[in-house]
């Protein structure tokens, strides 16, 4: 341990009576990872394509879910393009691996890293605007892009979108069973999960974290508030471009509609629901969202009351009416 | 020799004048008091000795060099670090965390040797056994020492303290500015408003007294003490302080 002038100075006066108590038990997060690892085995168990569709949605959601906790539940910056980085991660597998023939295993990094840099240039917006005003430019940043996926037709497809993504294959096996695409998206779902646990106990997690309690105090600290704010942004856009990957190859099309603003209202209510900082009831959010997707799609006028009524919760939490309880904590 | 010192800094704030052309330095190992009624812009003065605000004229040095325009965390970068007259610390966080932030930008880089450096400055400060608490459930007096250990921990060169001992009574204050005192006298630079002037006498090296935005007079704890410039102002010190911490 390297040596602290302060602190010898204060270890030699020792005037307060010193209990040497140690640190609180870290404990329970150890059983958290097993316990999910059980969960997402369950689906397989289920001879059902259905089921495991809605699973492999649900896990999807849950890696986008998580990077927007990045952003929201870490650093506490309210932004509403979520889906649009999504789309991002969709298109850029789509576009890479049906129009280029690049093998859709090598569009995951390329997904990734676009997703990443446009959640970064989304995130310029934080640097000067605050609270529900960013959620409103974010709002309009991802109608821009939207406008982008069904105006720029000679490489999105416009409305059409991308109908032939090419599946994944491994070895000489195609990837289209449903089970076998939600083994997909569960493990990098453990992954994300797995990397969001590290970040929110590191260094850098802290000082995100100190961000959304306090600028005026991260400062004092020496945290680089705006950059930290664009790493974040550049975080959640990097788990939303594997999202998007996932979803883009499971299916083998992109459609612009996905990855409107409603899916950004969802992604919020799903983070919301939880508890912004709370990296596994973030996941139940997302699979609660996803089977109610589920069982609402042959009631598109129910559907469209749900968004609507979650819209209103979003605002609702916003203003503080649930600010008691539902506050992002960790 | 100045470590850390203000040259000619001016500021308004609308038409209230909160300094005036006001410089103070502190050298390593010295403990310089501020002292100053309600309004005098000793806040101000520590805000722009952090970087926190940017004077309208005048500078800030550290170590001879002119870091005006380094901002708050620049400034926290190259070692300098405060505290805040209404405690600013992360209210959901434990207290461990919140310390653990004091080593942002601390060389220190092992997780292990980052949480023993926090625990044996928990230990040090006698708020141990706070360390898995959460900062909202904790009294004033606890706030004051989990933020004093966020400003320790990294070992800063300067120090800069908005009324460290406010809402600590009798021995608790006491024992803080021995603390101080100890650490000013390792070597760091340290500023620190404080209103009583019991506590100034037996802990500062030098003072320097503000009224409305002016220095009225600044030098040794001693000379300033026995002066006029205190004489006129010592009725009104700290005067709504029992307000200001009950708020
Ligand atoms: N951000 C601001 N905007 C407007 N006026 C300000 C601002 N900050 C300080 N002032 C004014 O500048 C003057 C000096 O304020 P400052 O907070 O520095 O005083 P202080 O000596 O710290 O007082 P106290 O003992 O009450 O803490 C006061 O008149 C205050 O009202
Ligand atoms: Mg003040």
């Amino acid at each position: 341990m390297e040596g602290s002038r302060p602190l010898e100075v204060a270890q030699q006066l020792r005037w307060f009576a010193a209990a040497r108590l140690r640190r609180h038990a870290r404990l329970r997060r150890h059983a958290r990872l097993p316990t999910l690892v059980v969960l997402l085995v369950l689906p397989l168990l289920i001879p059902s394509a259905h089921v495991a569709s809605v699973a492999r949605t649900a896990a999807t959601y849950g890696v986008l879910a998580l990077g927007y906790a990045v952003v929201l539940g870490l650093c506490g910056q309210f932004t509403m393009a979520h889906a649009a980085l999504f789309g991002v991660g969709a298109y850029a597998a789509g576009i890479l691996a049906a129009n280029l023939g690049v093998d859709p295993w090598l569009t995951l990094p390329v997904a990734i890293v676009l997703a990443a840099i446009a959640g970064a240039v989304l995130g310029l917006s934080a640097l000067r605007v605050a609270g529900d005003l960013l959620a409103i430019v974010t709002l309009a940043a991802g109608q821009l892009a939207q406008l982008v996926f069904v105006g720029w037709t000679p490489v999105t497809g416009g409305n059409a979108g991308i109908p032939d993504v090419p599946a994944l294959r491994l070895g000489g096996h195609l990837l289209i069973e449903e089970h076998e695409l939600y083994l997909l998206a569960a493990l990098v779902l453990v992954l994300a999960v797995v990397c969001l646990d590290r970040l929110k106990g590191s260094g850098f997690g802290l000082a995100l974290q100190s961000i959304r309690e306090d600028e005026v105090l991260a400062a004092a600290n020496g945290v680089a508030v705006g950059g930290h704010k664009l790493i974040a942004f550049a975080l959640s856009g990097a788990f939303a471009g594997a999202a998007g990957w996932l979803e883009a190859t499971a299916i083998g099309a992109v459609s612009p509609t996905t990855y409107d603003v409603v899916l950004s209202v969802l992604v919020a209510v799903m983070v919301l629901l939880a508890g912004a900082g709370r990296v596994y009831a973030v996941l139940a959010g997302a699979a609660f969202v996803a089977v109610l997707q589920d069982l609402l799609s042959s009631l598109p006028l129910v559907e469209t009351g749900a968004i609507g009524a979650a819209i209103v919760a979003v605002i609702m939490w916003r203003s503080g009416v649930f600010t008691r309880r539902w506050r992002p904590a960790l | 020799m100045s470590l850390l010192a203000a040259v000619g800094l001016s500021q308004s704030f609308g038409g209230v004048t909160a300094l005036e052309d006001v410089s103070v330095e502190a050298g390593p190992g010295e403990l310089v008091g501020i002292l100053g009624p309600n309004g005098s812009g000793k806040t101000t003065l520590v805000d722009a000795l952090t970087g926190m605000l940017r004077p309208e004229r005048g500078r800030i040095e550290l170590g001879g060099v002119d870091v005006t325009a380094r901002g708050a965390a620049g400034l926290a970068r190259l070692g300098v670090a405060r505290t805040f007259q209404t405690t600013r610390l992360m209210e959901p966080l434990t207290v461990g965390d919140n310390v653990l932030l004091g080593l942002h930008c601390a060389a220190v880089r092992r997780r292990r040797s980052r949480l023993q450096l926090v625990d044996a400055m928990l230990d040090a400060l006698g708020i141990a056994d706070l360390d898995g608490r959460v900062v909202r459930e904790l009294s004033h007096g606890q706030r004051r020492r989990v933020e004093l250990a966020r400003a320790l921990v990294g070992s800063p060169r300067a120090l800069v303290l908005d009324e460290p001992t406010a809402g600590l009574f009798g021995p608790d204050a006491q024992a803080v500015a021995q603390l101080l005192a100890g650490v000013a006298e390792s070597g760091v630079a340290m500023f620190m408003i404080e209103h009583d002037l019991g506590v100034v006498a037996e802990v500062c090296t030098r003072v320097v007294v503000l009224d409305r935005g002016l220095v009225v007079d600044q030098g040794p704890t001693r000379a300033v003490l026995a002066g006029d410039a205190v004489a006129a102002i010592s009725g009104e010190l700290g005067r709504d302080r029992f307000e200001a911490v009950s708020a």
